[in-house]
């Protein structure tokens, strides 16, 4: 019985404590609400290909995109690190919801307009008892070509202009300073230069970003083909290569830099996935930079 | 006959317990106000940036009996009108995935009757913990006693310094360094 009520006032005091226990502590246990992980990756694009974010509802992000040329072309200094051979992509990207998102571009390579869109399916969450651990989102584009038709005479289509890109992308912030993705992408094209060239290539992007310290990371994406591998590069016997590119991001507030190796002069999906020309392992290897600023259009706040 | 006092024993002071308890429980109920969606917003005024973020999720407990108070706020609730500032603010100035919450604990140090009806004017001594590093503050403000309810109101200044939130100098001049922080809070009695 002694033991009893030994137990009883034990029962007692620890209940009291529990009452009076801190406040805090009672807080802390009901602030258990899982919300979206934030900046898997710095920009909408993790180097050339697309990254799993997106701009928020009623920002608009205008991107310059530049690829200058191969720096075994020339001495280095002679073009100075092939930015004498410029090529240039514009491009709007506009958030019409936190999910979806809309883009427009125009690249100076085959002057080619493209069009996009790009819908979270599902986002990563943290902080809950019960969390969602990837993200996935869906990416589509439209290109049109706008060059001059190679062959007048011949009968042109306008839809021989136009080629498509659908993307499913997977990621997943590891870490607060590792995000990795993978994105299954299918590619076709209305016209191809040779009858036994594919209309479709499907590749495997991978591409991963690492934080160097809050405002620079380090950033790699590789997009091995998986079909079309023996299409060859017009007017040679070589084949098409696999894009791959190094860079980083550097983030000074309201900009985005992203300086890059890459092998690829194509800063849309179409062109990098299926007709990257250069070599890694003969220098074929191309200076960028792309350059996002973001401008908010969201008034809400100040009703 | 032994196996049976025991067993009658332990019912009845499971009982008592079980009384004890729920008095316990109940009267911590009753000197206990909670609000489940204090407003907390913040200001960084420099000449070239204005920057303001408000959150309107934080969560407060005060014990009218103690006179102690407790405030948490999720930082990621924070809303930003630009969005990239919003990710920056998580991203890179309150590193919200090692430091996922900011609160404050403290007590009430005037000698004052949260039962009785008025205005006062207070000061909350305690620690605020933002950014993972505790300051002992004093916080002044005002607690407004209703019928059923309590309102709680500050102002108050936190700087980046004293929570070790490193502003890159590349946007030093966009960032106060000390920000003005408003906090409202409506409580009621916690069921």
């Amino acid at each position: 019985m002694k033991k009893n009520i030994l137990f009883i006032a034990m029962l007692l005091m620890v209940n009291y404590a529990w009452a009076q226990d801190d406040l805090l502590d009672m807080l802390k246990a009901e602030n258990t609400v899982s919300s979206p992980v934030l900046a898997t990756f710095k920009g909408t694009r993790i180097i050339t290909g697309q990254s799993n974010e997106n701009i928020a509802k009623k920002h608009l992000n205008f991107l310059i995109l530049h690829r200058f040329g191969e720096l075994k072309d020339d001495a280095w200094y002679y073009s100075l690190l092939g930015i004498d051979a410029a090529t240039v992509r514009l491009a709007l990207d506009y958030g019409i919801t936190n999910k979806l998102m809309v883009g427009v571009g125009r690249s100076s390579v085959a002057k080619i307009y493209d069009f996009s869109v790009k819908y979270k399916l599902f986002q990563q969450t943290s902080g809950g008892k019960k969390n969602f651990p990837i993200a996935i989102s869906y990416y589509g584009n439209m290109g049109l070509n706008t060059t001059t038709f190679a062959d007048p005479t011949r009968d042109n289509y306008f839809t021989s202009r136009l080629n498509f890109c659908n993307q499913l992308i997977i990621s997943k912030k590891v870490t607060p300073g590792i995000s990795l993705q993978i994105t299954p992408t299918f590619v076709h094209r209305n016209l191809v230069a040779k009858t036994s060239d594919p209309n479709d290539v499907i590749a495997l992007g991978l591409g991963g970003s690492f934080k160097i310290t809050r405002s620079t990371r380090f950033n790699i994406e590789y997009y091995p083909r998986l079909t079309g591998r023996d299409e060859l590069i017009p007017n040679t016997n070589n084949n098409f290569e696999d894009y791959l590119a190094v860079g980083v991001d550097i983030e000074t507030g309201g900009h985005v830099f992203q300086l890059m190796f890459s092998n690829s002069t194509y800063m849309f999906e179409q062109g990098f996935v299926a007709q990257t020309t250069g070599k890694w392992s003969d220098f074929g290897i191309r200076l960028g930079f792309n350059l996002s600023r973001t401008f908010s259009f969201d008034n809400e706040h100040k009703k | 006959m032994k196996i049976t006092n025991q067993v009658i024993g332990m019912k009845l002071i499971l009982t008592i317990a079980a009384i004890a308890l729920f008095s316990i429980a109940n009267s911590s109920a009753q000197t206990l106000y909670k609000a489940t969606n204090a407003t907390v917003s913040f200001f960084s005024k420099t000449p070239i940036e204005d920057i303001d973020g408000k959150s309107e999720t934080a969560t407060t407990l005060v014990n009218i009996e103690t006179k102690d108070i407790a405030f948490m706020i999720q930082n990621n609730s924070f809303k930003f009108p630009n969005k990239l500032m919003q990710e920056h603010f998580n991203e890179k100035y309150m590193e919200s995935e090692k430091y996922p919450a900011s609160s404050f604990r403290g007590n009430i140090q005037e000698d004052i009757n949260l039962k009785a009806i008025g205005t006062y004017k207070v000061n909350v001594k305690g620690k605020l913990n933002i950014h993972g590093i505790i300051q002992e503050r004093i916080i002044t403000g005002t607690i407004i006693v209703n019928e059923g309810s309590i309102v709680l109101e500050s102002d108050f200044k936190v700087k980046n310094s004293d929570h070790k939130i490193e502003i890159p100098s590349l946007v030093v001049t966009k960032i106060a360094d000390e920000l003005d922080v408003n906090v409202k809070a409506i409580l009621f009695p916690k069921k």
